[in-house]
C-alpha cells in the first residue's frame, strides 16, 4: 500500500535536486565561475526548501495529494524549462542592453541577470520544499504506522543521492543540459499525473483543469526530449548571434 | 542540578550557527576535491548528495530515542563536529598529499584504483560530518518544543533558521571564507564557531559543566590549535608534493623505492619555501624556483640561453597545479606560437588580439614586429597581471612587454570579451590554459569560437595551443584518446564557421620533461626485459638525433630526455576562409631564437589524424571536450 509513495518520494526527490543542479550548471555557462555558482545555488535551494516546508502546512488544507498534485504541473515547466529561459533571458537582456547602450557590467544589466536567474532558483526551490511535508502527510495517512514519515524522509534522501550521482555521470553527457532538465520535468509531470489518477478528492471541475494542466507539461517535456537537438542549436545560436 | 534553559531567541541564533558551520564543511570538503581534480559538476554534485544522505541517516538515528533530553546529545554533537569538521579539509588535502607521495616515492606512477581509494576515503569525512549534523536539527528541535511551552511553531521556527544558517554559510563560504582563508583557513573558523557554541552551552547552563565535558571541551580545544597551527606546514607539504619533480626532491632522495618515509617528508618541507602561492580570487597561482640546469641539447633548442645569460630560467608557473611554463624553455613554445602563422599566412597583423596569454610572453614575441600596430591582450586574473607587470623575473622572462605602449591590457572574463567587443583584430592568439575544469573548457566551445571567428578582419587569422592532455601524450593507449581530442577540437573550429585549420607542431625536450613521469627512468616498457627496454630508448634517441644533427649529447639525463617518445606541443592556426598555408620562410627582420627556415619547412604536411563527426563538438551545452569524474592521469601528475 506504501510501495508507490516511496517511489513518489524517490522520483521527485531526484527530480527537484536535477533542477538544482542543471540551473548551477547552467549559470556556471552563462555567468562564469562554476564552482561559485554551485555553492550559491546549493544554499539557496536549501533555504528554499525550508521555506517550502514551513508553508506547506498552511497550503495544504486537508488534501494532501491534491495539494501536491497543483504543484507538480508547475515545477515541471518552470524546472524543465528553466535552463532554456536562462539562455533565452541572457540573450534577450544581452540584446536589450546593446541596442540601449547599457553597459555589459553596468548595475542594472547584472542586476536583470542575476535577479530573473535567482528567482528562478528559488521558486524551483519552493515548490521543491512543498514535496516532502506534503508526501510524509500523505504516507501518514495511509496507514497506522508512525514510523512512515520518518520512511519516507529516508527515501527523500536515498532519492536525492540518486539524482546527485546521475546527474553528472550518466544524464549530463548523454541528454546535455537542456535534456536533463526536460527528463526530470517530464517526471515530475507523470509524477502529477499519477497523483490525479490515484488519489485526488478535490470537486471535479478543479480535477479537470489539473488534469488538462499535467498532461500539456508532460506532453511539452516530452517534445523537449524529441526535440532536444533542435533546442540546443537555439540556445547555442542564441547566445552567440550579435 | 542547576540548568536553566535557554530562551527561544538563543536556541534560533544556535539554530542558524551550527547549520552555518555544517554547511561550511561540506562547500569546504568539496571545493577540496574540485581542487584536486578540477571537475566541478561531479564533485559537486556528489559531495552534496553524500551530505544529504548522510544527514538524513543521522537525522533518522536520533529520531530513535525521541524522549531523551536533547542538551547533552547536542553538546557531544557539537564537540565532535568541532573536531571532525575542524579536521575535514586538512584530512582530504593529507590523503591527497599521501597519494602524491606515494605515487612519486613508491609507485611507477598514478594508478586509478589508488586514486579512487583515496577519494572515497576522503568522502568519510564528507560522510561523518553529515551524519553529526544530522542530529542538530532534530534536537534542537525537541528542545524548543519542551523548554519553551508554545511546542509546534517554535519547532517550526527553529526549522526556518536552520535552512536561513544554511544559506547564510554558503554565501559566506562563496564570497568571504574561501577566497580570504582559503580552504583550510575556513573550516578552521567554523570549527571554532563549533567551540565556542560548546563553550556557551556549558557556561548558559543548560547541561551542567560537568568535569569530564570541561575536560572533553579542553581535548577539543587542543585538538583545533594543532590543526590551526599545522594547517601551514600541511599546505606546504602538499605544494611541494605536487611539484616534487621539479623542486628536485626525487633526485635528493635518491629516487623512487629507496628513500624513508621520513627522509622524503623532511626533503619536501627543505624544498617547500621554493613554491610561491600567489594570492589570486580566481585560480590557485603559484610559482616555483627550480634551478635549470644548461646542456648542450637545451642551447641547440632555444639560442637564448647562450645570448641573454643569467636570466631566471628554472622559474616555472603553475595554474591550479598544472604546469604552464618554465623559463628555458618557453622560447621556443612561444616562437613557435606566435611566427609560424605569420609565417604560414604571409602576413604580419597590425592589430593583435590575445586571449589569455597574461604572463606577457607571447605579447614579447608579438612586439617583435615593427608592422604590430596594437596588442590588446585579455586576462581573467588580475594577479596574473600584476605578475606580468611588477614581478622582477617575470619582467625579464617577457622583457617588459605589457608595459610597452603599444600593448593594452584588459581585464576580463575572455568568453564574454569575444562576444561584447565590437572591434575586428587582424589575429586573434588563444593562450589558454588546458581545459581540466568546466569553466576552461568553456574556452573550447563552438560558441566561443564563433566569436572569435567574429573578431577577424578579412584575411585575418587565429591560432591556438592545442590542449593535449598528459595521459594521450604517446603512449600507445592514448592514441584512441588521441584521435577522439583531435576530432572533437577540429569538429569543434568547423562547427564555428572556420575553414583552414593548420596543425604545426613544435618538438621541445621541455615538454618531454615536463610530462615524463616523476621518476629518473623513462616509465619502463610493461612486460619487457630492461635490458631490451634500454635497448629501445638508445635507438629512439638515436633517430631523434639524426633529425637534428649538430646536436652533441653528452651526459645522461639529456639521452633520457630525447629518448622518451613524440612529445610535441601541437598547435592549430586557422582562418575563416578557405586559405592556402605557404611554409616557405620570409625574412621579416625579427630576431628568432628557436623557429628557423629548416623547422619551418619540416613542420609542412605535418601529421594530425581526425574523424568527421558533428556529435562530437564541444559546447556550452554538451561540454564533449570535458571528461566527467576528472581522473585522468594528468590531475595527479
Amino acid at each position: 500500500m506504501r510501495r508507490p509513495i516511496f517511489a513518489l518520494t524517490l522520483a521527485l526527490a531526484a527530480c527537484s535536486i536535477l533542477y538544482e543542479l542543471v540551473l548551477a550548471q547552467t549559470l556556471g555557462a552563462l555567468l562564469g565561475n562554476t564552482l561559485l555558482r554551485y555553492n550559491v545555488t546549493i544554499g539557496l535551494y536549501l533555504a528554499a526548501l525550508g521555506a517550502g516546508a514551513l508553508l506547506a502546512p498552511r497550503a495544504e488544507g486537508g488534501d494532501p495529494a491534491g495539494t501536491l498534485a497543483r504543484i507538480e504541473w508547475p515545477l515541471a515547466l518552470l524546472g524543465g524549462a528553466g535552463p532554456m529561459l536562462f539562455f533565452l533571458w541572457d540573450a534577450a537582456v544581452f540584446r536589450a542592453a546593446r541596442a540601449m547602450g547599457i553597459a555589459f557590467r553596468g548595475f542594472l544589466y547584472q542586476a536583470a541577470i542575476y535577479g530573473f536567474d535567482h528567482a528562478v532558483i528559488i521558486a524551483v526551490g519552493i515548490l521543491s520544499g512543498f514535496e516532502l511535508p506534503l508526501l510524509m502527510r500523505l504516507a501518514e495517512r495511509e496507514g497506522p504506522d508512525p514510523g512512515a514519515g520518518s520512511a519516507v524522509l529516508a527515501v527523500d534522501y536515498a532519492g536525492t543521492l540518486l539524482g546527485a550521482v546521475c546527474f553528472p555521470l550518466l544524464l549530463l553527457p548523454r541528454l546535455g543540459l537542456l535534456g536533463t532538465a526536460a527528463a526530470a520535468g517530464l517526471v515530475n509531470a507523470l509524477c502529477g499525473a499519477y497523483l490525479i489518477i490515484r488519489r485526488a478528492r478535490g470537486p471535479s471541475g478543479g480535477r479537470l483543469a489539473l488534469a488538462a494542466a499535467t498532461l500539456g507539461a508532460a506532453c511539452l517535456a516530452a517534445a523537449a526530449l524529441a526535440y532536444n537537438p533542435s533546442l540546443e542549436r537555439l540556445a547555442s545560436a542564441s547566445f552567440t548571434l550579435p | 542540578m542547576n540548568r536553566s534553559p535557554l530562551s527561544r531567541a538563543e536556541i534560533l541564533a544556535l539554530a542558524a550557527v551550527l547549520s552555518f558551520c555544517s554547511l561550511v564543511y561540506e562547500l569546504d570538503i568539496a571545493a577540496c576535491f574540485v581542487s584536486i581534480t578540477g571537475d566541478a559538476p561531479f564533485w559537486e554534485s556528489l559531495t552534496l548528495g553524500i551530505y544529504l544522505a548522510a544527514l538524513g541517516a543521522g537525522a533518522l538515528a536520533c529520531s530513535r530515542r525521541p524522549d531523551s533530553d536533547p542538551w547533552p546529545s547536542l553538546w557531544r554533537v557539537e564537540a565532535a563536529l568541532a573536531v571532525a569538521g575542524g579536521a575535514c579539509a586538512a584530512g582530504v588535502l593529507a590523503l591527497e598529499t599521501a597519494f602524491r607521495i606515494y605515487s612519486r616515492f613508491y609507485a611507477s606512477g598514478p594508478s586509478l584504483a589508488i586514486a579512487v581509494v583515496a577519494l572515497a576515503l576522503g568522502h568519510g569525512f564528507t560522510v561523518l560530518v553529515g551524519w553529526l549534523s544530522g542530529f542538530e536539527l532534530p534536537l534542537l528541535m525537541r528542545a524548543a518544543r519542551r523548554d519553551d511551552g508554545s511546542g509546534a511553531e517554535a519547532a517550526s521556527a527553529v526549522l526556518g533558521l536552520n535552512y536561513f544558517g544554511a544559506l547564510a554559510g554558503s554565501l559566506a563560504f562563496s564570497f568571504w571564507l574561501l577566497p580570504r582563508l582559503g580552504l583550510l583557513g575556513s573550516t578552521t573558523a567554523a570549527s571554532a564557531l563549533n567551540l565556542a557554541a560548546c563553550a556557551f552551552l556549558l557556561r548558559r547552563g543548560p547541561l551542567p559543566a560537568s568535569a569530564a565535558r570541561l575536560t572533553a571541551l579542553g581535548a577539543a580545544a587542543a585538538a583545533w590549535l594543532a590543526l590551526a597551527l599545522g594547517s601551514p606546514a600541511l599546505s606546504g607539504l602538499e605544494a611541494a608534493s605536487c611539484y616534487a619533480q621539479r623542486l628536485g626532491v626525487i633526485e635528493e632522495v635518491g629516487g623512487p623505492g629507496n628513500a624513508p618515509l621520513g627522509r622524503i617528508l623532511r626533503t619536501l618541507w627543505r624544498r617547500a619555501h621554493a613554491v610561491e602561492r600567489v594570492p589570486s580570487r580566481y585560480q590557485r597561482l603559484e610559482l616555483v624556483n627550480g634551478v635549470f640546469k644548461d646542456s648542450p641539447l637545451w642551447s641547440f633548442f632555444n639560442h637564448r640561453l647562450k645570448l641573454e645569460p643569467g636570466l631566471p630560467y628554472g622559474l616555472s608557473l603553475f595554474l591550479d597545479r598544472h604546469f604552464q611554463f618554465r623559463g628555458g624553455a618557453e622560447t621556443v613554445y612561444h616562437e613557435y606560437f606566435a611566427h609560424v602563422p605569420v609565417q604560414i599566412f604571409s602576413r604580419v597583423p597590425q592589430d593583435v588580439l590575445i586571449l589569455g596569454g597574461g604572463d606577457g610572453l607571447l605579447a614579447r614575441e608579438l612586439l617583435k614586429y615593427d608592422g604590430v600596430r596594437s596588442i590588446t591582450d585579455v586576462e581573467l586574473d588580475p594577479a596574473m597581471v600584476e605578475l606580468a607587470l611588477r614581478d622582477p623575473r617575470l619582467r625579464l622572462l617577457n622583457s617588459d612587454s605589457f608595459r610597452n605602449p603599444k600593448v593594452r591590457v584588459v581585464t576580463g572574463d575572455a568568453f564574454f570579451f569575444v562576444r561584447n567587443d565590437r572591434a575586428t583584430y587582424d589575429a586573434v592568439y588563444i593562450d589558454f590554459p588546458f581545459p581540466h575544469t568546466y569553466d576552461t573548457a568553456k574556452l573550447y566551445t563552438a560558441e566561443f569560437y564563433r566569436n572569435v571567428a567574429r573578431r577577424l578582419r578579412p584575411g585575418g587569422f587565429g591560432a591556438l595551443d592545442y590542449p593535449m592532455l598528459a595521459d594521450d601524450a604517446g603512449q600507445d593507449s592514448g592514441k584512441e584518446e588521441g584521435l577522439r581530442k583531435n576530432s572533437i577540437i577540429v569538429n569543434t573550429l568547423l562547427a564555428a564557421g572556420l575553414k583552414t585549420i593548420v596543425p604545426f607542431s613544435v618538438e621541445s625536450p621541455e615538454l618531454v620533461a615536463a610530462w615524463q613521469s616523476a621518476t629518473l627512468e623513462p616509465r619502463p616498457e610493461p612486460d619487457i626485459d630492461p635490458e631490451i627496454s634500454r635497448l629501445l630508448r638508445r635507438v629512439a634517441a638515436k633517430r631523434f638525433l639524426r633529425k637534428h644533427p649538430g646536436v652533441v649529447v653528452n651526459e645522461k639525463e639529456d639521452l633520457d630526455l630525447v629518448s622518451n617518445r613524440s612529445m610535441t606541443e601541437t598547435f592549430l592556426a586557422f582562418t575563416p576562409e578557405r586559405s592556402q598555408p605557404d611554409f616557405d620562410f620570409k625574412d621579416n627582420g625579427v630576431i628568432l631564437y628557436a623557429l628557423t627556415p629548416l623547422r619551418l619547412k619540416t613542420l609542412e604536411g605535418g601529421h594530425f589524424s581526425f574523424r568527421d563527426d558533428p556529435q562530437l563538438v564541444n559546447t556550452l551545452l554538451r561540454p564533449t571536450l570535458f571528461k566527467p569524474l576528472g581522473l585522468q592521469s594528468s590531475s595527479f601528475d
